[in-house]
């Protein structure tokens, strides 16, 4: 019985492969660092390319967008004030050509106005005077029909176009320094309160408590209101307690790597504080270096647009899109277009920056590694 | 005595500025003004009651002792009444005072220190308990009084017309029988003065309800607290009796009121309207769009408001009594060239009043004066200052704008200085308005003098600290501006003297201020011709320092509902307003 069932056995199975030498297949392909990985599937978020990409327009038309036309961002004219935006071509379609519905009255059709009265809408009386609802034509009714002033113009007749561009710039620039500064703070804070630990965690810890106990509207006005408002004191202004979450977030990862292995190697091996923080243990946390800024931007331009819409902005007449905003609401109803634009920049702008930073956080996300 | 030489200023201004938001942290108060004082119309009222809608701001006290903002003392015209009223008289087309509750003006001794009102019969408070001569020393009593220390206490001592010892009774040095203040039985009042004051000024120190109005002793002692350094008169309904033409029907705090007819005021009956709707709304674009909802029957207009109705013909414009400045620190140490007068003329010569006026502001009118076309300075002929020909003959040309003058000028002050001068102008960082006229003048003033030589800076600050600034001569230019009387011209001139308390000028000059006393309080009071004279010099005196470049006068823009007929016919009168409860209206749908 066992002879037969070790010959059935043998019979069954043949030897194969007794010639060859077996050895390990070899990797097709690179190996995929963290960065590449994470590209990869940033890549695959269309949403967070998209987003890129606007971004990206976005900056650019910042730098260059106020040099598009002949308009100084501060070269005023007031004799062309709140003119209506009129965008060539597109004025052929009825929309942005330059017109405006007014209440006028009637003698003036042919009076003030005439020529440029393109259709009455509706005639009326007021206290024995004939009035009449009607379309103008500002552009022609200031006699410029040469003139294109894209996004029309504001109470001062500067073009809105290259302020809103000048006023984008100015709101990244800001938005980008309060960014920078606040995680250079963060980072060597958390770094070093999550490293040492102990006492030292202990009172660093207390710090940002009290800090965070202050409310931060009031800091920030007193701040703005004591250095006046200009570029830096704003930006530092976002800076005063901003830095917190960052903070956190660095602290939390030091205490997760710092009891690593690699790490206890590496300091058997005689590694300074100094190199263990920012060469062993900080670049773990890049991912979230990254995340955390592409998401601190819109916070950033959200509140310095805050800022100036309770009357601390940038100073005049320097433009940003929070000053462009307030003073567009004070005429949203009759003069719609100081307000359109810079809005429409700001939510984009926002949500952009949110999804970008969206896809960034999943695309560092370590647990999504090699997922789809 | 009535006179608001207090930091109002800034409300007028905004009021014609600010839209929308933003600035409601300036003044609970901003526009309004407008429904003034009214009577003297007699109208049948078939067709029920006559009703007059508005919006108002929120009050916080009618204690007409402690009041503050203009939205308190607006309600103060309709509750309150006082010795005297001025009215809109259709037959002469003008103002015009009558006795509400004395007889009628007061008759004075021969040195014209001691005057006497008759006080009328029956008076009635609206509980119906009597109103006489004593109410009225009792309530100058407390609003003297050296506890109370009311903020309106000083209109008795300190303003055109001096109560004798009201001073020291305030400070607690001489007892209440001392002062120049007696009800000598119940129906005469007698009122001693420092020194002799024109009629006007006197009359208007007991004209129309406020400071000087009666308040009704058993409520006002009840709401003492028992320091007795305060009392709750005027926060409740309650607490709020009727003396004036009209009484509360109802009064939610900071939502809405409604004022009925008071039936025992002796001159309801001279009104047309018979009910009075005010609700709270602070707001400027919220008021316009219940007015445009038929809600409310008139509303200021400012900035794109009134673009939209620019060329309405239901459009009022009523004067201020301000003339809107930049103020430039001419002692100032950090920066010596504040310092030359020709700088300061250049800066004078360089402004484009006209384009500030007319296209910033769009209604103001362009001023290169210091007083205001609003300033009565013949009250008895009604004639304004600045239509006196010594009042025109000051004026500049082309509204003091000449760039070639302005560029010699310049020229001078840089050659004096020898480098580039850096000017900051200060601005109000609530209004639009004066943000764009500080951008206007950067421009202009830049290429003007050439930006190589001038760097013109902005700076935005909220307009307490503004002002504040000026006080403390902590500043290079600011705006600001001064509100006053309307009748007497030259006690608005106290604001740039030396004495003053709340200087936010640099100028100091001697002889302005000897001019001022006399014209005030000296031998010129009661010389017309030499006191116009006087006045025009001290005009000449200010715009030679140039301690301030005037720039404009505001005009507020106001539009009345189709129902409402003004009796001034759209006209705005001093002192009146548009008589809007004189004037006739449609029923109400």
């Amino acid at each position: 019985m066992k002879n037969n069932t070790k010959k059935n056995i043998e019979n069954k199975f043949e030897f194969i492969q007794l010639d060859e030498i077996l050895k390990d297949e070899k990797f097709e392909g690179e190996a995929i660092g963290f960065f590449k990985d994470a590209m990869i599937r940033f890549r695959k978020n269309k949403a967070s390319v998209t987003s890129f990409v606007i971004i990206s327009f976005l900056v650019f038309m910042a730098i260059f967008g106020p040099m598009m036309n002949e308009y100084g961002f501060k070269e005023q004219n007031l004799k062309l004030t709140l003119m209506p935006a009129r965008i060539p071509i597109i004025e052929k379609m009825g929309v942005f050509d330059g017109t405006k519905v007014m209440n006028i009255s009637k003698d003036n059709i042919e009076g003030k106005y005439k020529g440029a009265v393109l259709q009455v809408i509706k005639e009326y009386k007021v206290k024995d005077r004939e009035m009449a609802t009607v379309k103008v034509d500002m552009y022609k009714y200031k006699e410029v029909k040469d003139k294109y002033f894209w996004f029309g113009t504001d109470s001062l007749g500067r073009d809105q176009w290259t302020r809103l561009w000048r006023g984008t710039r100015i709101s990244l620039i800001i938005s980008v320094i309060a960014m920078s500064v606040n995680i250079v703070i963060g980072v060597v804070y958390g770094a070093i309160s999550g490293y040492y630990g102990g006492l030292v965690d202990l009172g660093m810890q207390r710090f940002i408590e009290v800090l965070n106990g202050i409310p931060f509207l009031v800091v920030i006005i007193l701040f703005v209101l004591y250095y006046g408002p200009g570029i830096i004191p704003i930006a530092l202004a976002l800076c005063l307690t901003g830095w917190i979450g960052m903070s956190r977030m660095i602290r939390a990862q030091f205490y997760k790597y710092k009891g690593m292995e690699y790490v206890l190697a590496s300091r058997t091996l005689g590694a300074t504080d100094r190199t263990l923080i920012f060469r062993h243990i900080l670049p773990n946390a890049f991912g979230i270096i990254i995340t955390m800024s592409a998401l601190a931007i819109p916070g950033a331009i959200f509140q310095e647009s805050f800022l100036a819409y309770i009357g601390l902005g940038i100073q005049a007449p320097e433009p940003s899109i929070g000053v462009l905003l307030a003073e567009g609401q004070l005429v949203l109803l009759e003069y719609p277009h100081l307000t359109i634009f810079p809005a429409l920049v700001i939510s984009i702008l926002m949500i952009s920056f949110n999804l970008l930073g969206n896809g960034l956080r999943d695309a560092f996300d370590p647990t999504l590694r090699g997922q789809e | 005595m009535k006179r608001y030489l207090a930091l109002l200023l800034a409300i007028i201004l905004i009021a014609s500025v600010l839209a929308g938001c933003g600035g409601k942290e300036v003044a609970p108060e901003t526009e309004i003004e407008v429904e003034e004082v009214d009577e003297t119309k007699e109208e049948p009222a078939e067709k029920g009651p006559t009703v007059y809608r508005i919006a108002g701001s929120k009050t916080a006290t009618l204690n007409p002792h402690i009041y503050e903002t203009t939205a308190e003392s607006d309600t103060m015209l309709f509750i309150f009444g006082n010795l005297l009223k001025l009215i809109y008289d259709e037959d002469i087309d003008s103002y015009k005072f009558i006795g509400d509750h004395a007889e009628g003006v007061p008759t004075k001794n021969e040195e014209g220190t001691v005057w006497t009102f008759k006080l009328k019969e029956g008076l009635k408070w609206e509980d119906g308990d009597p109103l006489n001569a004593n109410d009225y020393e009792y309530s100058y009593k407390m609003l003297l009084d050296p506890k109370l220390k009311n903020m309106r206490g000083p209109q008795v001592f300190d303003a055109d017309v001096v109560v004798v010892n009201a001073k020291k009774y305030w400070d607690g040095e001489c007892a209440w029988e001392d002062v120049g203040i007696k009800a000598l039985d119940d129906y005469t009042l007698e009122i001693t003065i420092g020194f002799p004051v024109p009629e006007m000024d006197f009359y208007l120190g007991f004209t129309n309800g406020g400071a000087s109005s009666p308040v009704q002793e058993k409520i006002y002692e009840a709401g003492m607290n028992e320091d007795r350094t305060e009392t709750n008169y005027g926060t409740s309904m309650e607490t709020t009796p009727s003396s004036g033409p009209y009484k509360f029907e109802e009064w939610i705090r900071d939502q809405n009121k409604i004022y009925v007819r008071n039936e025992y005021s002796p001159i309801a009956e001279i009104y047309t309207v018979d009910r009075i709707e005010s609700r709270v709304v602070e707001d400027a674009n919220t008021r316009v769009q219940l007015f445009e909802n038929n809600d409310i029957d008139s509303v200021v207009l400012s900035g794109a408001n009134y673009d939209k109705y620019s060329e309405d013909p239901r459009l009022v414009f009523s004067k201020t009594t301000g003339v809107w400045s930049m103020f430039v620190n001419m002692t100032s140490e950090t920066k010596p060239f504040l310092r030359d007068v020709n700088f300061r003329k250049a800066l004078f010569y360089g402004m484009d009043r006209k384009a500030i006026a007319e296209d910033i502001y769009k209604t103001a009118v362009p001023a290169p004066y210091v007083v205001s076309t609003a300033k009565i300075a013949a009250p008895s002929k009604g004639l304004a200052y600045r239509d006196t020909d010594i009042g025109k003959n000051i004026l500049p040309e082309n509204n003091g704008y000449d760039l070639e003058l302005a560029k010699e000028y310049f020229d001078k002050a840089y050659e004096s200085y020898g480098k580039k001068m850096e000017l900051e102008i200060q601005y109000f960082d609530n209004s639009e308005n004066m943000k764009r006229t500080a951008e206007f003048l950067e421009q202009e003033y830049e290429n003007a003098f050439g930006s190589d030589r001038l760097d013109v800076v902005l700076r935005g600050v909220p307009w307490q600290n503004a002002y504040d600034n000026m006080e403390n001569g902590n500043y290079d230019c600011g705006f600001g501006s001064w509100s006053g009387g309307e009748f007497n011209p030259w006690s608005s001139m106290e604001v740039y003297t030396q004495g003053f308390t709340s200087k936010i000028d640099q100028f100091g000059n001697d002889e302005f201020d000897k001019l001022f006393e006399r014209t005030v309080r000296g031998d010129l009071i009661f010389k017309e011709g030499e006191r116009l004279q006087a006045l025009a010099e001290m005009e000449e005196m200010l715009l030679d320092a140039v301690p301030f470049v005037p720039m404009y006068e505001p005009q507020i823009t106001s539009i009345f509902a189709d129902r409402v007929h003004l009796i001034t016919k759209g006209k705005y009168v001093p002192g009146i307003g548009f008589a809007t409860l004189q004037s006739e209206y449609d029923p109400l749908d």
